[in-house]
């Protein structure tokens, strides 16, 4: 019930995304009278930008793991919650877990939080440490709003993920 | 009643049970630990009595909370003081999380606001008493 409602929901905002875009192809013909097949662009899923920032975010603490291995139980689980929250993210999006995951366009939000991935990791453990903490306070912040602004199939997942980084937090501080 | 005020009243209730629960779990600790509980139960009880007023002014009666609740296992020491605390705070998130998808604007801010911080605290809980793991992958999630 509440999956077919779902998928109705999402059905409806593509085929609106569609029609917004579609628009300057009207019956298919151009300005020459070629016939032209229509271009189905469907607008990008407001949630892409959090699945490509959680997978830098989750591409980071494999970084920081290869140049301190010994972290591994400490921070090695909570990259596996960022793996998870990945395949959460993109099922929702309906995109395949595995990737791969189409770029945010700019108008979508890209850039509106800390890219993970900008800066190389601090050669010292506890900087590294400290710095993916300042990204999980970000991407925390990132997932509230977007609980917020969720619709209401949508709110508990990103509540959730919204914890888990605040959770992560505690751990990393 | 709408279907967030009873999500509400059921976030109440889980505050009401968290509240008894400290009340246990408190004199088993001491210094740090102590302190975390301490503020825990503030906390909640900030929260009870937030809960109560909000159902109030929508007409809602709240629930009382009980003269006891049933506890999931004795509370004999500082390891399990600090088991149940954070027991307590997932059940509260579990409660709270139920909330989200009924609720929006303001209501939802004050919802999310609780899960996070009863997941913040359930995650301090752990390491104090190196209960792994220590995040939840999905906090508040049950199923």
């Amino acid at each position: 019930m509440v999956f077919t409602k779902r998928v109705l929901i999402r059905r409806r905002a593509l085929l609106a995304a569609a029609v917004v875009t579609t628009t300057g192809s009207v019956a298919g013909c151009d300005p020459f009278g070629r016939k032209q097949e229509p271009q189905w662009s469907p607008a990008p899923d407001v949630l892409l930008p959090l699945l490509t920032r959680t997978v830098a975010l989750r591409d980071r603490y494999a970084e920081v793991l290869r140049s301190f291995p010994a972290l591994q139980d400490r921070i090695g689980p909570l990259k596996d919650d960022h793996s998870q929250h990945v395949i959460a993210l993109a099922r929702e999006i309906g995109l395949p877990e595995a990737g791969p995951f189409p770029a945010p366009s700019d108008s979508a939000g890209a850039g509106a939080a800390p890219s993970a991935t900008s800066t190389a990791v601090p050669t010292e453990q506890n900087a590294a440490l400290s710095d993916l903490a300042a990204l999980e306070k970000a991407a925390r912040q990132e997932a509230e709003a977007a609980c917020l602004a969720a619709p209401s199939y949508r709110a508990a997942l990103l509540g959730s993920i919204a914890a888990c980084r605040a959770g992560h937090q505690e751990v990393l501080t | 009643m709408t279907p967030a005020d009873e999500r509400l009243v059921a976030a109440l209730q889980a505050e009401h049970a968290a509240i008894y629960g400290y009340g246990v779990l408190g004199p088993k600790l001491d210094s740090t630990a102590l302190t975390q509980a301490h503020n825990a139960d503030n906390a909640h009880r900030a929260r009870r009595d937030a809960l109560i007023v909000r159902l109030h002014s929508a007409g809602v009666t709240p629930p009382p909370t009980a003269a006891s609740y049933q506890l999931p296992f004795a509370v004999a020491d500082r390891a399990s003081a600090l088991k149940l605390a954070a027991l307590l705070e997932d059940r509260t998130a579990a409660q709270w999380r139920l909330a989200l998808p009924d609720t929006d604007g303001d209501v939802r801010k004050i919802v999310l606001d609780a899960l996070v911080d009863c997941t913040t605290r359930a995650v301090g809980f752990r390491k104090a008493g190196g209960l792994t793991p220590l995040v939840p992958t999905f906090p508040g999630k049950t199923t």
